[in-house]
């Protein structure tokens, strides 16, 4: 079983601030056009092609979860209101889905991601699906660039070709760019060791596009670290192992904790490094954007594993 | 001891209240003269299942919640060692638990409290949220003789074999406090089952099973015939009934509810008959005793029965499904055992619990561990039950532990 673990780091108020900030809800009454985004990863990269030239809503808050997070009855109105929607499909936001198909019932264009991108499948002991989390891939969010500009230009009305024409391909370099750098950098790790030892579930586009593995791994949990038995590590103790790496990047209740019990009981020396999943984070938190995000990510991947 | 989730790492997740960030975005929102006035628009914007303080958290809060005779419930969180006070129920008489509330039932008061203990898992199939609230008695409902309780994502299900009523309740309701009764249902004293599936609800009457929506109306198509029901329980397949010829296996299907039989592999006399089934909550195998000789474990997916022996008599039987399919159990000497199906091994603890009291031992069991209450010393045990059932870690008892239930799963 794979786990979904919210990513909110920074104090509370950074959070708060955060909050207000994405939701664009300071910007609320202006008369340009509206652009709704369900999720703070999405909300960002069509920010960066939109520009001022419309309002950006993201409904997502900084550190949420997308599976899980619920909006308000406003911000349904408002996203009925808009002139494009644009969300992540593929399952992602179930607490938003239903009002994503009002939403489009209404009539209001809704640009899908998941039906511009090369998609992955998972699947478990018994169940399969199609992997939500594209944006671990910078090159399928290449893609989505370029969508998002083409819907854009087609259902926004008032916004200048040109202008959204030249915001969209300085952006789309920047992309260009942070999947150029990944590719040296991951690329830089011993072929051997391309195994990501991991309990987050969003991996599986990075490691398809840059030739690593994920190897699952079940943490366990901080009630058991308590008393633990070698047993219980042996899961995890194995993954690391048969992976010939030195770094588990999972998150933990008690990462030091574990650390020290991996020592104790299976001998292991490893460093436990979470990695920023599926959200972005408040002001200060190290992931407040989309190419930020990834760029942390690259740097922890290949510093735990060189 | 310090609280090990709010230990600060360089990116450690922070839990923030996710009812804080809606409150935020909401106020935020507000001001646009074109919505509702902003009074209106916070009862009318709370998302459905939106908890005062709900926070979602990397990994499960697990809690051994416990009520002595009197109904004074009390919650020990696995992770820190810290002892809550959940609240009073007046008695508990009768108890059950479906891995977030407890149902205490006074007899007295005539009545069951409904407490929730503030924490619950929500598995979404290829991945799993972990929620942490206030704890807080949720509400009452009048209420006679012993209960069970089973939940899906959305509805919750009580029942009392001794009056034969089940009700059928709105499980985000009673997550806000709020207990709205959807359905009730009174199919006759007998010892049955009511358990939702998904939307849907498995009931049975003294000789059938059957399928209701979640309004308590028949679903179309018929029930199957299960003569003498001994309960039932959810398994990752679906619901499981104990008939006196075998099991009835309810699947959920697009528009309705599939049933299967799974009959013994040969006539089992009633008082082997596998009355009390169990499991460790989403996986797809149960077991229970099988009178005095051995166990029952059922594999929901397989649609298969095993009959295995046991060295003594086993009054609970829990399936573990783990990577040995080990079934859990306490046996009459007041022993915690293991059996391994594959070996037929059997591993037993010292006795550790009053042999004139093992009715009011609650096993629990998780991927992990396994817990006991010891009705009587004031102590709740935590068992590596693959680890040649070690006791690992003794918890002291604020109450008296008459009843036990490992929550937030
Ligand atoms: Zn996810």
């Amino acid at each position: 079983m794979r786990r979904c673990a919210p990513r909110i780091a920074g104090g509370l108020a950074a959070a708060l601030l955060g909050t207000a900030a994405l939701a664009g809800c300071t910007a609320g009454g202006d008369d340009r056009p509206l652009v709704v985004v369900t999720t703070n990863i999405l909300g960002d990269v069509v920010t960066e092609v939109v520009g001022d030239q419309a309002e950006v809503v993201t409904l997502m808050p900084a550190g949420a979860d997308p599976h899980s997070f619920e909006i308000s009855a406003q911000e349904a109105a408002r996203m009925r209101e808009a002139d494009l929607l644009v969300a992540n499909g593929l399952g992602l936001e179930e607490g938003v889905l239903a009002q994503v198909e009002a939403a489009r019932a209404d009539g209001v264009p809704v640009l899908e991601a998941g039906d511009v991108v090369d998609p992955v499948e998972w699947s478990t002991e018994d169940d399969t699906g199609t992997d939500p989390h594209f944006w671990t891939d910078p090159g399928q969010m290449v893609a989505v660039v370029d969508a998002v500009t083409d819907a854009v230009d087609e259902h926004v009305a008032g916004v200048d070709t040109a202008r959204l024409t030249q915001d969209a391909d300085a952006y789309r370099s920047q992309v260009e760019d942070l999947d150029a750098w990944m590719t040296e950098q991951l690329g830089s790790v011993p072929a051997e060791r391309r195994n990501l030892v991991t309990n987050h579930h969003v991996f599986g586009y990075l490691a398809e596009r840059f030739g690593y593995t994920v190897v699952g791994a079940v943490v366990p949990s901080g009630s058991t670290l308590a008393s633990p038995s070698a047993r219980d590590l042996e899961e995890l103790a194995t993954a690391v192992r048969d992976a010939g790496v030195p770094t588990v990047f999972a998150d933990s209740s008690q990462p030091d904790r574990l650390v020290q019990v991996l020592a104790e009981q299976a001998g292991l020396d490893v460093a436990v490094v979470p990695l920023f999943t599926e959200s972005l984070t408040p002001a200060g938190g190290g992931a407040e954007t989309y190419l930020q995000m990834m760029r942390a990510n690259t740097e922890d991947i290949v510093e735990g594993l060189r | 001891m310090h609280h090990p989730l709010t230990r600060p790492g360089r990116r450690r997740a922070l839990p923030v209240p996710l009812g804080l960030l809606a409150a935020l975005t909401l106020t935020a929102c507000g001001a646009d003269p074109a919505d509702e006035p902003a009074d209106d628009a916070s009862a009318s914007a709370t998302p459905h299942g939106y908890v005062a303080g709900a926070q979602e958290l990397p990994e499960p809060q697990l809690q051994l919640s416990y009520l002595d005779a009197e109904g004074s419930a009390h919650a020990l969180d696995l992770l820190t060692e810290d002892d809550t006070e959940l609240g009073e129920t007046g008695a508990a008489d009768a108890f059950a638990s479906d891995g977030r509330f407890l149902f205490a039932v006074s007899e007295d008061a005539g009545e069951m409290t409904i407490v929730d203990t503030g924490t619950w898992t929500v598995d979404h199939g290829d991945h799993t949220h972990y929620y942490r609230a206030p704890a807080q008695v949720a509400g009452t409902l009048d209420w006679s003789g012993e209960v069970q309780a089973a939940s899906s994502e959305t509805l919750t299900a009580v029942f009392s074999p001794t009056t034969g009523t089940g009700v059928l309740l709105d499980r985000a309701d009673l997550g806000s406090g709020q207990v709205t009764e959807l359905a009730r249902i009174d199919t006759g004293p007998h010892r049955g089952a009511v358990i939702p599936l998904g939307n849907r609800v498995v009931v049975t009457d003294p000789t059938s099973v059957t399928a209701l929506d979640s309004s308590g109306e028949p679903l179309p198509g018929d029930g199957v015939e299960c003569i003498d029901p001994r309960g039932g329980l959810a398994t990752r397949v679906g619901v499981v009934v104990s008939c006196a010829d075998g099991a009835v296996l309810a699947t959920g299907t697009d528009d309705g509810v599939d049933f299967e039989r799974i009959p013994y592999p040969a006539p089992v006399a009633d008082a082997d008959r596998a009355a009390a089934l169990d499991n460790r909550p989403g996986r797809p195998s149960v077991a229970a005793p099988a009178g005095t000789g051995g166990v029952w474990l059922l594999d929901t997916r397989a649609r298969e029965w095993q009959l295995l022996p046991t060295d003594t008599p086993w009054v609970t039987a829990v399936a573990a499904d783990d990577d040995a399919d080990r079934v859990v159990g306490v046996d009459t000497a007041g022993r915690v055992v293991v059996l391994e199906p594959a070996s037929g091994t059997t591993t037993a603890s010292e006795p550790l619990l009053p042999v004139d009291r093992l009715d009011e031992v609650d096993l629990q069991v998780d991927p992990d561990r396994a817990y006991v209450n010891v009705p009587g010393a004031g102590q709740l045990l935590e068992i590596d039950y693959a680890d040649d059932v070690r006791l690992a870690r003794t918890f002291p008892t604020a109450v008296d532990p008459a009843h036990l239930a490992e929550t937030g799963r």
